[in-house]
């Protein structure tokens, strides 16, 4: 099999086990989970149930730990690599859409969106005004129309996968890597998913930060389109 | 030499002092230990010479030399500030690789535990 599904886990106790069976039973495909020094019980239900994971004794952030996924993915020898979140929100039965996408379509990077076409998805405000300035920030910069640049549910081939064992960036790593394939001529293109609501533990943004990850990522952004 | 003068020339000491010391108990090591001696060693050099840098901030259009001092030493200290920085993410990307490499070897231990138990079991 040439398909890897990184699913990068921290503090997923509650939905971990059930994101893996799911995609177990909905897919033929590898996976890999990454325990990012979790310090709830995620670890002893990836032993209990005998997945497939690393194990990463310090937390790295989301970063460090889909990073290792991706390294993995290239010692491995896998062509293609699929980033699942591991709280439930990303549906398995869209990885065939996103497979078939990157084969047929010979695009680097293929991204599950949630407004390319209409979905169910029903965000705040506040979150969707954040995406449309990621949008419009990534088509300034860039040049590129990129409706949901914060989804995380993506599939990259080898080459990418190459640049990404290079570098990735530590936090809130989605928006900065688009606008840094861009520059590099990588081909992204989107298609339509249907995201679930969060089914259990945190997320990794709250409304605190947001002012930070807005700032940071307009500047990483900014950095990577020009250099 | 003044009051003022023989004091500056006491503490650019003490500090060259303390640099020195750092660097024997190899708390300060390599690059880091030759910077701080170095800025030291600049810092006792302006303390001694405070009358011919005098003149050359005249000289230069400054009518207040410790004005030019600051502002020199305030760019070094941010210079230092800022290669201490880059330090620290060298030093964050190093020990982010060795966790990722952890993991994986664990991952291939565990990998052939399996394979033997599996055999054992067969």
């Amino acid at each position: 099999m040439d398909i890897l599904v990184i699913i990068p886990a921290y503090n997923e106790e509650a939905t971990i086990k059930k994101t893996v069976m799911n995609l177990i039973q909905t897919c033929p495909y590898d996976y890999i989970v990454i325990n990012d020094g979790s310090t709830d019980r995620t670890l002893d239900i990836l032993k209990e149930n005998r997945f497939h994971y690393l194990d990463l004794p310090v937390n790295l952030g989301i970063g460090g730990a889909m990073q290792t996924g991706y390294r993995y993915a290239l010692r491995k020898g896998y062509q293609y690599a699929i980033q699942l979140d591991a709280d439930g929100q990303h549906d398995p039965k869209d990885l065939e859409k996103l497979v078939a996408e990157i084969k047929q379509s010979g695009c680097d990077m293929v991204i599950g969106s949630r407004f390319v076409e209409k979905t169910n998805y029903k965000g705040s405000p506040f979150r969707r005004m954040g995406i449309l300035y990621f949008y419009y920030l990534l088509y300034f910069l860039s040049g590129v129309k990129i409706t949901d640049p914060t989804s995380g549910y993506r599939i990259v081939n080898r080459n990418v996968m190459r640049e990404f064992a290079n570098y990735y960036p530590v936090d809130y790593p989605e928006v900065e890597v688009i606008a840094k394939l861009a520059k590099k001529g990588y081909k992204i293109k989107e298609i339509k998913v249907e995201m679930n609501a969060r089914q259990g533990g945190r997320s990794s943004i709250t409304p605190l930060k947001s002012l930070y990850y807005m700032t940071k990522v307009t500047f990483t952004s900014l950095i990577r389109s020009i250099f | 030499m003044n009051k003022v003068q023989l004091i500056t020339i006491m503490f650019a000491s003490l500090f060259l002092i303390q640099v020195i010391y750092y660097s024997t108990r190899n708390k300060l090591r390599d690059k880091q230990a030759f910077l701080w001696f170095l800025l030291a060693v600049i810092g006792l050099f302006i303390a001694i010479f405070l009358e011919p840098l005098n003149k050359v901030a005249a000289v230069l259009g400054v009518s207040y030399m410790p004005t030019l001092i600051f502002t020199i030493a305030f760019l070094v200290v941010l210079n230092a500030l800022i290669y201490q920085s880059i330090t620290l993410s060298d030093h964050q990307e190093k020990i982010k690789t060795l966790v990722q490499e952890i993991a994986y070897i664990k991952h291939e231990l565990q990998n052939d535990q399996r394979k033997e138990e599996k055999d054992e079991s067969c």
